[in-house]
């Protein structure tokens, strides 16, 4: 795998990153805190390569048209990608088992070689794609789309074979979950033209991402290098001279602050309206039982009625409690998760002032040096630190432009995002009232039936 | 919290032939700390009352003393005494007000208002449906062609002063369990012995059976009315944060949040009306039919037990003639023992022929108003969700 790190970043291509074992050293730069110089993500500039087999590995991809072509058509409706996560299928026996998820891509885009095609996946391969793209694009201000979260518990009574209803929910909530998660990613122009992206939606065979696993090594040193970053930016305090940066900060913490509170109060909607739902049920065998002990016919016959309108209804409220949740609910965790990665985003921001700060600093005490030597007169010496002043200056010069870069596609990213949060927001909420309606409609022809029973009572 | 408020209310029992001789209802109440003043009020014209028209106030327990001065009386064995009003019970109802007080400053002065408007509201409902249960039993007794007569009756309607019936000390308390222990004991012995008259054999079957099995259904229609209301009380928080979503958004999707948060306060209103209304014509009138059929089991006790009091009468007299000792006495003891059993058979079978009577009316006009409302309420709903959607999707 072969890297080259240039000044000019025009002539960089970007690198499939593949399978590595527990201690390569290239593991390094996936889980340092660090923005990753080794391996760049593609600017949105001119790419030129040639064209290699797209199946191979480590091989950089070619484009027909230039990166901001691409992009310019995302931007239009022009954008045409379809992702569908499908087909659940348990694989394998007892702890060693799993979900095999079919995804399918229907797709009018020349960079794909078909225009429709389907792959099998587990759970870990998704989470692999988030951990290779997060890794590439996050600490240069792309908001990454977070895959959905795991769930130990879950997973287990899948393994174990419960066939009960809470594990068919599960396995709905995770593919549901999955379908958004992969339709946000090639929703975002940037993400869609990486290679890793391509080779999860179209290769055959996967090489399995080791550092998912629940437990393992590699997941605990994601944990710790987590909490480091929590503690350094406790302590980043950064002169912050764009004011837009504070006031999107601010904004991003209030939306956080009030989705949750919505969330909250949605998932209580989604709980009492199965308890409804389950009381409904009770109440309409009660009432058949009422309605058999009735000795005056008709209203006996009404009462019957009564008890299966009611059963009816219990169907349209566990229903209900289903748009209730996939649609409002579902929505509002997917931005909860976004915007800890927008968050996320401003914080790797942050990170790369203070690297360009102390550069600065590092420069500053390299010249410092420099005049010690020249008044210690150490013509040795004095070589070393014009050296080394030569190196920081050229560091200092390249923080700043890594910062300035940073900050534009933090900008555009953010305009992006808040475009696709209006979209998305408003296109979920119209389909849940849609939702709404239809229950309501439901329940009218349900009483409207009912009615003559009643006054048939004589 | 006190309440005063002019009730119109419509019985939940129908067909109660409320003529002119003697009208009753409750035209007042007013809920002080610890106790609700119920002002009834009689119009009449029969020649019993000094005047035709006058008003007194009442409070439950002088409610429960007129009941159970018809349960202890002997003359009217053979008559399904109206079941006694519950006690007003607002203890609940209290406990979240005060809560709401204690957490008004975790919340914002919007949500504030909004939750005690909706926990008055509740505290309402309660109050109105205390005050109609205790008018229906007014009612019921005023229908009654012989309840109707009863002294304690007009004592209780005209006397303008307190009655002064205290509610029962501990001792009374646990002598009434001690009676109702004995009674249900009694009522199985009694039960076992197979009726000669079919029409009563059917009615005890029917009335084991239609008891417990109106208990579960007004167990279960309680539950789901709740659920309802937790429901509704949701979309009251739902639109309270989109509305703070709607105020901070940065976006042009404030406006969109505005009008969704208005739709889930508007929607609120009326998902709060079905399950109240749920509860008065399901909920309330399955209680009151559990009610009334304990009555009606407690009169084909007392049918039971004054049979068996004829059939021992019987055998007595047997063998006092057998003996030839007292043979006049077991013959009066005897006799009486027929007559009563004849007469409360006699009307027991009126009663019940009525009870069946009332309950088919009763069920019908609520089962009909139960389903008018539900759709009156959905086509609200409708009309709300598709007018926002309307405006949304203009807007979009």
């Amino acid at each position: 795998a072969e890297v080259v790190l240039d000044d000019d970043r025009e002539d960089l291509f970007a690198e499939a990153t593949e399978e590595v074992s527990l201690d390569s050293p290239e593991r390094e730069p996936i889980l340092s805190s660090e923005p990753s110089p080794a391996v760049t993500p593609v600017t949105p500039t001119t790419l030129i390569a040639p064209r290699i087999e797209s199946k191979s590995l480590s091989a950089p991809v070619i484009f027909d048209r230039s990166r901001e072509e691409i992009e310019e058509e995302a931007n239009g409706d022009v954008f045409d990608i379809e992702i569908g996560v499908s087909d659940p299928e348990k694989v394998g026996d007892g702890m060693n088992a799993y979900m095999a998820y079919r995804v399918t891509t229907k797709t009018s885009l020349s960079m794909f070689s078909k225009s429709e095609f389907s792959v099998k996946r587990r759970f870990s391969d998704f989470l692999g794609l988030h951990s290779k793209l997060a890794s590439k694009y996050l600490h240069v201000g792309y908001i990454v789309p977070p895959a959905p979260e795991k769930s130990i518990v879950g997973m287990t009574k899948v393994k174990v074979g419960k066939e009960d209803s809470s594990s068919t929910e599960f396995v709905e909530k995770r593919r549901a979950a999955l379908e958004r998660y992969l339709q946000r990613t090639v929703k975002h122009p940037t993400l869609l033209q990486d290679p890793d992206l391509r080779q999860f939606l179209e290769s055959s065979e996967l090489p399995r991402a080791v550092n998912t696993q629940a437990l393992s090594g590699a997941g605990i040193l994601r944990m710790v290098n987590k909490a480091a970053d929590a503690v350094n930016k406790m302590t980043i305090k950064m002169n912050e001279s764009d004011a837009w940066f504070e006031e999107k900060q601010q904004q991003f913490e209030n939306l956080d602050q009030q989705l949750r509170k919505l969330h909250a109060s949605v998932e209580a909607l989604v709980c009492h309206r199965k308890e409804l739902s389950a009381n409904t049920a009770a109440f309409a065998k009660s009432a058949a039982m009422l309605g058999n002990s009735e000795d005056h016919t008709a209203l006996s016959r009404a009462l019957s009625q009564l008890a299966e309108v009611e059963e009816k209804i219990d169907q349209l409220h566990q229903e209900q409690a289903f748009a209730d949740f996939y649609m409002f609910s579902e929505l509002l965790s997917d931005y909860i998760r976004l915007i800890a990665a927008v968050k996320g985003v401003f914080d790797h921001r942050m990170k790369c002032w203070q690297k360009w700060e102390d550069a600065q600093i590092t420069l500053l005490k390299k010249r410092e040096t420099e005049a010690k030597m020249m008044v210690a007169n150490k013509p040795d010496k004095i070589q070393q630190a014009k050296n080394e002043i030569r190196e920081w200056e050229a560091k200092v010069q390249q923080g700043e432009r890594d910062f300035e870069q940073i900050s534009k596609t933090i900008r555009k990213e953010v305009g992006r995002f808040e475009k696709e949060r209006v979209k998305d927001f408003k296109t979920v909420i119209i389909k849940y009232l849609e939702s709404l309606v239809q229950t309501q409609q439901q329940l009218i022809k349900y009483w409207e039936a009912f009615l003559p029973e009643a006054k048939a009572i004589a | 919290m006190k309440t005063t408020m002019k009730i119109k209310l419509k019985a939940i029992n129908v067909d109660l032939q409320s003529d002119a001789a003697l009208q009753v209802d409750i035209s007042d109440a007013l809920s002080e700390r610890d106790k609700v003043k119920f002002t009834v009020h009689t119009k009449s014209s029969l020649p019993n009352f000094k005047q035709n028209e006058f008003s007194v106030v009442r409070q439950h327990e002088e409610f429960i003393w007129l009941h159970d001065s018809f349960i202890e009386n002997e003359d009217y064995a053979g008559y399904i005494i109206p079941p006694a009003p519950p006690r007003p019970d607002f203890d609940a109802s209290r406990e979240k007000l005060q809560k709401l007080g204690e957490g008004e400053g975790s919340m914002t002065k919007e949500e504030f208002t909004k939750m005690k408007q909706e926990l008055e509201a509740e505290y309402l409902a309660i109050f109105k449906k205390t005050v109609a249960m205790h008018e229906v039993f007014l009612c019921r007794v005023a229908a009654h062609p012989i309840l109707r007569k009863d002294l304690n009756f007009h004592v209780f309607l005209e006397y303008n002063q307190d009655l002064s019936v205290r509610g029962k000390n501990k001792k009374e308390k646990l002598e009434d369990f001690f009676k109702n222990m004995v009674k249900s004991a009694d009522g199985v012995i009694v039960s076992g012995v197979k009726d000669v008259d079919d029409f009563f054999e059917h009615e005890r079957t029917f009335l084991l059976e239609y008891h417990n099995r109106v208990k579960d259904a007004s167990a279960k229609s309680d539950r789901m009315t709740r659920s309802h209301k937790s429901a509704a009380d949701d979309y009251n928080r739902i639109g309270s944060s989109l509305y703070a979503l709607g105020t901070q958004d940065s976006t042009d999707i404030c406006k969109f949040f505005l009008k969704v948060s208005e739709l889930f306060d508007k929607t609120r209103k009326i998902e709060a009306r079905v399950s109240a209304d749920e509860d008065l014509k399901l909920s309330d009138l399955l209680k009151y039919y559990l009610r009334e059929s304990q009555a009606a089991k407690d009169l084909l006790y007392r049918r039971s037990r004054s049979l068996v009091d004829y059939e021992n009468a019987n055998k007595a007299l047997d063998k006092a003639r057998a003996k030839n000792k007292d043979v006049l006495q077991a013959e009066t003891s005897q006799q009486l023992c027929c007559q009563k059993f004849e007469k409360i058979s006699e009307s027991a079978k009126q009663e019940l022929i009525d009870f069946k009577t009332r309950r088919v009316a009763a069920f019908r006009k609520n089962l009909v108003e139960l389903a008018e409302l539900e759709l009156k309420h959905a086509k609200g709903n409708l009309q709300l969700l598709q007018n926002c959607l309307a405006v949304l999707n203009g807007d979009t």
